[in-house]
C-alpha cells in the first residue's frame, strides 16, 4: 500500500501543500524557541557573550574575594556556603603600588565602580567609574576630551547616543553625594562596539570618583598591564605568590569582569529564559494542537476517497497504514524543512527578544542540535499521531459512503470527542479547585497550563456548540441579508466537525492571548490594591532615573516647608536562613520612626515599636516562606556577607509592597555600597497645601513627583507595559501561525465544496452572493472560536483571581477590555484575510464543470 | 439532406415560435496542444412549449451544447438566444440573474444543497433573486413533482428520483421560459427514471413549460416531442414524435 500513500502524495497535493504548511511552521517555531530557551540555559554561553567587557584590554586584575560564606547546617551535615556577594567587596586603595612592585608588571590602574546615572537615562545603575580605569577596555575618545575639571564626564558612546548628547552638552548626574551638574567633556568607545553586551559607563576624574564612590581610600579592582613578553597567566601566578592574601583573587580572561556585572547579565538572562520557557511551552502546544488537529482534519476531508479505496476491497488495516505512511512523510519532509528554518528562526528571535526589551543586548541564540533534534522528533511524531487517531476512525469508513451523496454531517461527536473533552474538563475542574489552595504566584503559573487544558477540553467538544451559536449569528444574519445569511446558517450548522475544526486555531489564539492579558491584569490590579490599602502618604517621589534617590535628596524634601516627614525603603539584598539553608531574599532598610505613618501596616504579631537596633520586620508572605514569628532570634546575612545576630521584632499583617526583610538604618549602615530611596513616600503637616509641596517637591531635580494614586497606576501599568511587550511577541508569533494555519485549513475544505458552490452558480448565485455566503459561514467560524476562546480566557483568570484571594490579600479581577477587543479583533482580520484565500477560489468556479473534469 | 420519413433539417435563422435559438453555434476547447471541436456550426430552434430531446453517442457534444443553450458556457462563435435576449454576449453576473429568471436546469446529479430542506432548495432561486416566495407557492412547486409531503426532509432523506423531483419543483419555482434538463434520469434506476420523466412531461403537457433535454437513454427521449442527433458536435438527424425503438435504431446507426 505505500505506493499509493506515494501517489496520493502526488496528486492530493493542495491538501498536502496545506499540511506541509502547517508542519513546517510548527517545526519552525518549536525549534527557534527551543534553541532561545537552550541558549538561556548555557552558563558558559552566556558568559561567553559578554566576555571581559571592561576589563579585555587588562592582563590581569586583582580584586577582592567576591563570596559570602554562610555556615549552613541541613539537620545533616554543615557545609559551607558560598553564594556570590550582593554587595560588591573592595580593597584598599594602596594596593595599586603593592601590585606595582611586582616583577612583570608594566603599569596599574584603578577601577572605581559606583552609582552613577545620568537624569533621563534608563539604564544601569553602577555606571560611574574613574578615568584612568577607562584603558583596561580600553575606551577610546571619538569626541572631545578626557575629563579635567570636577564638573566634567566623559560617556560611553552608547548612553551618549541614547541621550543625545555631544561634547559641550550639559547634563545632571544622580550620584550618592547627590544630584551634580555636569558637562560633557568627551565620548569613548568602549568593547561591546560590535554588538555585544556593553554596560553603560560615566566616567569621572580619578579625584572626583574617589569621592563618588563613598570609600575614598577603597578601589574595585586593580588592572593590571603586564610587561611585553610577560604572558597573564604566568604574571597571574607571580602575582598571587607575591601578595598571598586569602581575600584577594588575582583573575585572567574573561574572569576579569566584576562579577556584579556577570550575574546582572546573567540573572537578566535567566530573566528572559523564564518568559521563553512560557513562549516554548505555549509554542509548543500551539503546534502540536494546530498539527495533531489539521491532519484529523485532513482524515476527515478524505472520507470518500477512503470508501472508495474499501469498496475495491482495501482492509481497515490497510487504509490505516496507508494514511500513517502519507503522514510520515509529510512530516518527515516537512519537519526537516522547519528545523533548517528553526536553526534561522532562532537567531531572528534571539533579536527580536533583545530588540523588545526582553533579553539584554548581546544575547544571542546559536544553532543547538539537541533543540532541531527534538523540533524534529515532535514533528515527525505528531504528524503521525495525529493522524493514527484519526485514521482508526477513517479505516472503519463504510464503502457505501462513497457512493452517497455528501450530507449532513453525522456521528460528529465520536467516542474518543467525548473522552478527550470529558477527562479535560474534569482535569481542569481539579486545577481550578487546586489554584484556590495554592496562593497567588503558583495559581498564575497553573494559569498557563489550566488554559492549554481548556482548550483541548473545548476543541474537543466544540461541535455540540457549532449549531446553537450558528443559530445565534444565523438569525440576524438572514434577517439583514437576502438568502446568503441563510444559507451560510445552514452550511455551517450541517457542518459541525468541519467548522469546530475551522474553528479550532482561532479559539487556541483567543484563548492564550485573552487569558495571558487577564490574568495579568489581574495580578497587578491585585498588587495595586494590596499597595493601595497600606499607603497613606499623600505624596511619592521617585527618581527621574535608575537608580533612586540620594539621601542628599532626601534631606532636601524634608526642609521644604509642608512637608512632615519622608520616609523611603533603601532596597538591598542578603541571606536569611530557611530551614537550614539560606535563602535569599530582598532588604529594605527603613527608618522605625516613619515606618507607620507612612504605611498602614499593623503588626500581625509582635510590635513596630519594638523594632529599634538590632532587629528586624518581616512581611507577611517571607514570614511564611522562613518560618519567622516575633521574638525569634536568628542571623540574617548582609548583601557583603557579613553576618548580624537579630531579633524579630514583628511580622507583618500584609506584604505592602515592602521587601522581605526590613533592617534598622544601624544594621545596614556600611554594609550597603549604593543607599539610594527608590522611592520616597511624603506626609504632610497639617494645613500643608497640597498643591504647594507639589511644586517645591517637583522644582527639586532629577525627581518624578506623584500623588500615590498617580503612582500606583503608573507602577500598574509599568509593570503591564513590561508585560504586554513580551505577550505582544509571543503572540503575534502564535496569532502569525494560527492565522496561516486558519488560511490553510479553509482553503483545504474548498476542496470539497466545488461542486456546492457550481450548484448555487447553477440556480443563479452571483458573485457577491457566494462571497457573501463564504463570508456568513467564516463568521460562523469566527464566533465558535472566539466564544469558546474567550470562555477559556475568564475562567483562567477566575482561577487565577480565587488563588490569589486565597492569600488573603483583597484580589481584584480585571479584564482589560480595550486588550481584548484587541485580540478578537486581529483574530477576525486573521480570519477575515484567510478567508479571501478559498472566497477567490469559490468566485472561479463556474457553472459549467470544465471538460477535464 | 437527411430525408428519410419523420425526419426534417433543422431550421436556419430564428423563428418567432422559438424559446431557444441557437445560430452556428460553434465551441472550442483549447489545449496548448490541440483544439478540440465539441460542437461545430450548430443551429438549431427549440419550439415553445415543446419537450426536445437532444440525442448523441458519449463525445458528441450535447452537453457542451445543453451548457451553451443555457448560457452556462459562452460559445467561442455564434450566437444563442433566449427569446429575444443574446445571451452569448452576457457576463457571468448577468447570465447568474438570467439563471435564476428566465431558463432553470436539471442535472443528473448533485441538483440540491445538502444543507436544505427540499422547501428551502426550491425556494432557494427566488431568494437569491431577492424575493421570498410564499410557502403555498413553494409547496406548490413541490406538488406539481408529487412531493408535497417531503417539503421538510433533507436531500439525504429522498430517494434518487425524489431528489431529482425536486431539482424539477426548484426549476419550476421562477416560472422559467425553458428548462434545462442534462441528463435527469441518467443516475437513477428505471422506476425513479421513470418517475422523472412523467414529472416533466406533465409539466410540458399542463403548464405548456417549454424543456430541452439532453439523454442517451431512448426511453427518455421517446418522451420528448422531438429528437434532435449529434455526432461530432454536429446535428445529423432529427426525429418527430419518437418511439424508444426508432430512437434506438437511428442511436445505433450513428454507432452510438
Amino acid at each position: 500500500m505505500f505506493w499509493i500513500s506515494l501517489l496520493s502524495v502526488r496528486t492530493r497535493w493542495k491538501l498536502f501543500t496545506g499540511l506541509i504548511v502547517v508542519v513546517v511552521l510548527g517545526v519552525t517555531m518549536l525549534a527557534a524557541t527551543g534553541q532561545m530557551l537552550l541558549a538561556t540555559r548555557d552558563a558558559s554561553l552566556v558568559r561567553d557573550q559578554i566576555g571581559a567587557g571592561r576589563f579585555e584590554a587588562a592582563s590581569v586584575v586583582v580584586r577582592a574575594q567576591q563570596r559570602a560564606h554562610i555556615p549552613t547546617d541541613d539537620g545533616e551535615t554543615t557545609f559551607d556556603y558560598a553564594p556570590l556577594l550582593l554587595e560588591a567587596r573592595r580593597v584598599p586603595a594602596g594596593l595599586g603600588s603593592t601590585v606595582d612592585a611586582v616583577p612583570g608588571v608594566r603599569a596599574v590602574a584603578l577601577d572605581r565602580t559606583f552609582s552613577a546615572t545620568l537624569v533621563g537615562g534608563a539604564d544601569g545603575t553602577r555606571a560611574g567609574h574613574g578615568w584612568s580605569s577607562a584603558a583596561l577596555a580600553p575606551y577610546r575618545l571619538t569626541a572631545g576630551n578626557e575629563p579635567r575639571g570636577r564638573d566634567e564626564v566623559v560617556l560611553d558612546a552608547g548612553t551618549a547616543a541614547a541621550q543625545n548628547l555631544e561634547p559641550g552638552d550639559r547634563t545632571q548626574v544622580i550620584t550618592l553625594g547627590g544630584v551634580r551638574d555636569v558637562t560633557v567633556a568627551g565620548v569613548a568607545q568602549g568593547p561591546g562596539g560590535d554588538g555585544r553586551f556593553a554596560a553603560p559607563a560615566v566616567f569621572f576624574p580619578d579625584q572626583v570618583a574617589a569621592e563618588l564612590s563613598g570609600a575614598k581610600d577603597f578601589v574595585d579592582a586593580v588592572g593590571v598591564f603586564a610587561e611585553d613578553g610577560v604572558a597573564a597567566e604566568a604574571l597571574a601566578e607571580q602575582l598571587r605568590a607575591a601578595l598571598g592574601d586569602q581575600s584577594l583573587v588575582v583573575v585572567t580572561g574573561t574572569d576579569k569582569l566584576d562579577p556584579a556585572t556577570v550575574s546582572d547579565y546573567t540573572s537578566a538572562v535567566t530573566d528572559s529564559g523564564s518568559f521563553l520557557a512560557i513562549t516554548a511551552l505555549i509554542s509548543a502546544f500551539v503546534s502540536v494542537f494546530v498539527v495533531a488537529s489539521t491532519f484529523a482534519f485532513v482524515v476527515a476531508q478524505r472520507r470518500r476517497e477512503l470508501a472508495l479505496l474499501r469498496t475495491v476491497g482495501a482492509t481497515p488495516k490497510q487504509v490505516q497504514r496507508m494514511m500513517i505512511g502519507e503522514s510520515a512523510i509529510v512530516g518527515t519532509l516537512a519537519s526537516l524543512a522547519g528545523c533548517v528554518l528553526g536553526a534561522i528562526g532562532g537567531q531572528v528571535l534571539a533579536g527580536l527578544t533583545v530588540s523588545f526589551g526582553i533579553a539584554p543586548p548581546g544575547f544571542s541564540a546559536p544553532v543547538a542540535p539537541l533543540a532541531l533534534i527534538v523540533a524534529f522528533l515532535v514533528g515527525v511524531g505528531v504528524s503521525v499521531a495525529g493522524v493514527f487517531a484519526a485514521s482508526r476512525q477513517a479505516g472503519k469508513v463504510a464503502a457505501v459512503e462513497a457512493l452517497r451523496q455528501a450530507d449532513v454531517e453525522q456521528g460528529v461527536m465520536t467516542r474518543g470527542r467525548w473522552l478527550i473533552g470529558i477527562g479535560f474538563f474534569a482535569l481542569a475542574l481539579v486545577m481550578i479547585l487546586l489554584m484556590a489552595r495554592v496562593g497567588g504566584e503558583a495559581s498564575v503559573v497553573f494559569a498557563i497550563v489550566l488554559t492549554e487544558v481548556l482548550v483541548v477540553a473545548l476543541a474537543a467538544l466544540a461541535p455540540l456548540f457549532v449549531p446553537p451559536l450558528v443559530w445565534l449569528l444565523a438569525r440576524p444574519l438572514s434577517a439583514w441579508t437576502d438568502v446568503t445569511g441563510l444559507l451560510a446558517g445552514a452550511n455551517s450548522r450541517s457542518a459541525p466537525r468541519r467548522v469546530a475544526a475551522l474553528a479550532a486555531p482561532i479559539l487556541i489564539t483567543v484563548a492564550i492571548g485573552s487569558s495571558m492579558l487577564g490574568v495579568i491584569a489581574t495580578t497587578s490590579a491585585t498588587a495595586a490594591a494590596d499597595a493601595r490599602a497600606h499607603l497613606s502618604a499623600p505624596f511619592v517621589v521617585t527618581a527621574s532615573s535608575g537608580a533612586g534617590l540620594p539621601q542628599d535628596t532626601i534631606g532636601r524634601m524634608r526642609s521644604i516647608a509642608g512637608v512632615a516627614d519622608v520616609a523611603g525603603v533603601v532596597q538591598t539584598n542578603g541571606w536569611a536562613p530557611n530551614l537550614g539553608e539560606p535563602d535569599q531574599v530582598t532588604m529594605g532598610v527603613a527608618d522605625p520612626k516613619t515606618l507607620g505613618t507612612v504605611f498602614k501596616v499593623a503588626a500581625a504579631s509582635g510590635s513596630l515599636d519594638a523594632f529599634t537596633g538590632s532587629t528586624v520586620v518581616v512581611n507577611r508572605e517571607a514570614s511564611g516562606l522562613l518560618g519567622w514569628t516575633a521574638g525569634q532570634q536568628t542571623t540574617v546575612y548582609l548583601g557583603d556577607g557579613t553576618a548580624v545576630p537579630v531579633t524579630v521584632a514583628a511580622v507583618l499583617g500584609a506584604d505592602a509592597g515592602l521587601p522581605d526583610v526590613l533592617l534598622t538604618p544601624e544594621i545596614a549602615a556600611g554594609h550597603v555600597h549604593d543607599p539610594l530611596t527608590s522611592e520616597a513616600y511624603v506626609t504632610l503637616a497639617p494645613g500643608a497645601d497640597l498643591d504647594d509641596v507639589r511644586d517645591a517637591l517637583a522644582e527639586l531635580p532629577g525627581v518624578t513627583v506623584a500623588t500615590s494614586e498617580e503612582w500606583l497606576s503608573s507602577q500598574s501599568q509599568n509593570s503591564q507595559q513590561d508585560n504586554l511587550v513580551a505577550i505582544a511577541l509571543l503572540f503575534g508569533m502564535a496569532i502569525l501561525y494560527t492565522g496561516i494555519s486558519i488560511a490553510n485549513t479553509l482553503a483545504m475544505s474548498m476542496g470539497e465544496r466545488t461542486e456546492e458552490i457550481r450548484l448555487m452558480r447553477r440556480i443563479g448565485a452571483t458573485g457577491r452572493q457566494i462571497t457573501g455566503v463564504m463570508l456568513g459561514e467564516i463568521m460562523a467560524v469566527v464566533l465558535v472560536g472566539v466564544v469558546l476562546g474567550l470562555l477559556v480566557a475568564v475562567v483562567t483568570v477566575v482561577g487565577v483571581w480565587r488563588g490569589l484571594a486565597s492569600t488573603g490579600a483583597e484580589a481584584v479581577m480585571d479584564l482589560p477590555l480595550l486588550q481584548l477587543i484587541g485580540v478578537v479583533a486581529t483574530c477576525v482580520v486573521i480570519a477575515l484575510a484567510g478567508g479571501m484565500v478559498p472566497t477567490m477560489r469559490a468566485l472561479k468556479v463556474t457553472a459549467a464543470a470544465r471538460p477535464a473534469e | 439532406m437527411f430525408g428519410t420519413r419523420g425526419e426534417t433539417t433543422a431550421p436556419v435563422g430564428r423563428s418567432l415560435g422559438d424559446a431557444v435559438t441557437l445560430m452556428d453555434v460553434t465551441m472550442n476547447y483549447g489545449t496548448k496542444y490541440a483544439v478540440v471541436h465539441a460542437v461545430r456550426q450548430v443551429a438549431l430552434g427549440f419550439g415553445r412549449g415543446s419537450m426536445t430531446a437532444v440525442m448523441g453517442p458519449s463525445g458528441s457534444g450535447k452537453t457542451t451544447l445543453l451548457h451553451c443553450a443555457a448560457g452556462l458556457i459562452r460559445p467561442s462563435a455564434g450566437q444563442v438566444f433566449i427569446g429575444e435576449t443574446d445571451i452569448s454576449r452576457l457576463d457571468e453576473d448577468s447570465l447568474a440573474r438570467l439563471r435564476r429568471s428566465r431558463i432553470s436546469m436539471v442535472f443528473q446529479a448533485y441538483n440540491l444543497l445538502p444543507a436544505l430542506t427540499a422547501e428551502q432548495n426550491v425556494m432557494l432561486p427566488l431568494r437569491l433573486a431577492g424575493h421570498k416566495p410564499p410557502s403555498s407557492q413553494v409547496i406548490d412547486a413541490l406538488r406539481q413533482v408529487g412531493l408535497a409531503d417531503r417539503a421538510k426532509h433533507r436531500p439525504g432523506q429522498l430517494s434518487g428520483g425524489q431528489q431529482q423531483r425536486v431539482a424539477i419543483a426548484r426549476a419550476l419555482i421562477t416560472n422559467p421560459e425553458v428548462l434545462f434538463a442534462d441528463e435527469p434520469t441518467g443516475a437513477l434506476d428505471v422506476h425513479n427514471g421513470r418517475e422523472v420523466l412523467s414529472a416533466l412531461r406533465h409539466l410540458v403537457d399542463v403548464r405548456g413549460q417549454t424543456v430541452i433535454m439532453a439523454t442517451h437513454d431512448p426511453m427518455a427521449a421517446a418522451c420528448a416531442d422531438r429528437v434532435v442527433f449529434l455526432s461530432d458536435g454536429v446535428v445529423v438527424a432529427e426525429q418527430r414524435q419518437p418511439t424508444p425503438e426508432s430512437v434506438a435504431a437511428k442511436l445505433a446507426a450513428l454507432g452510438g
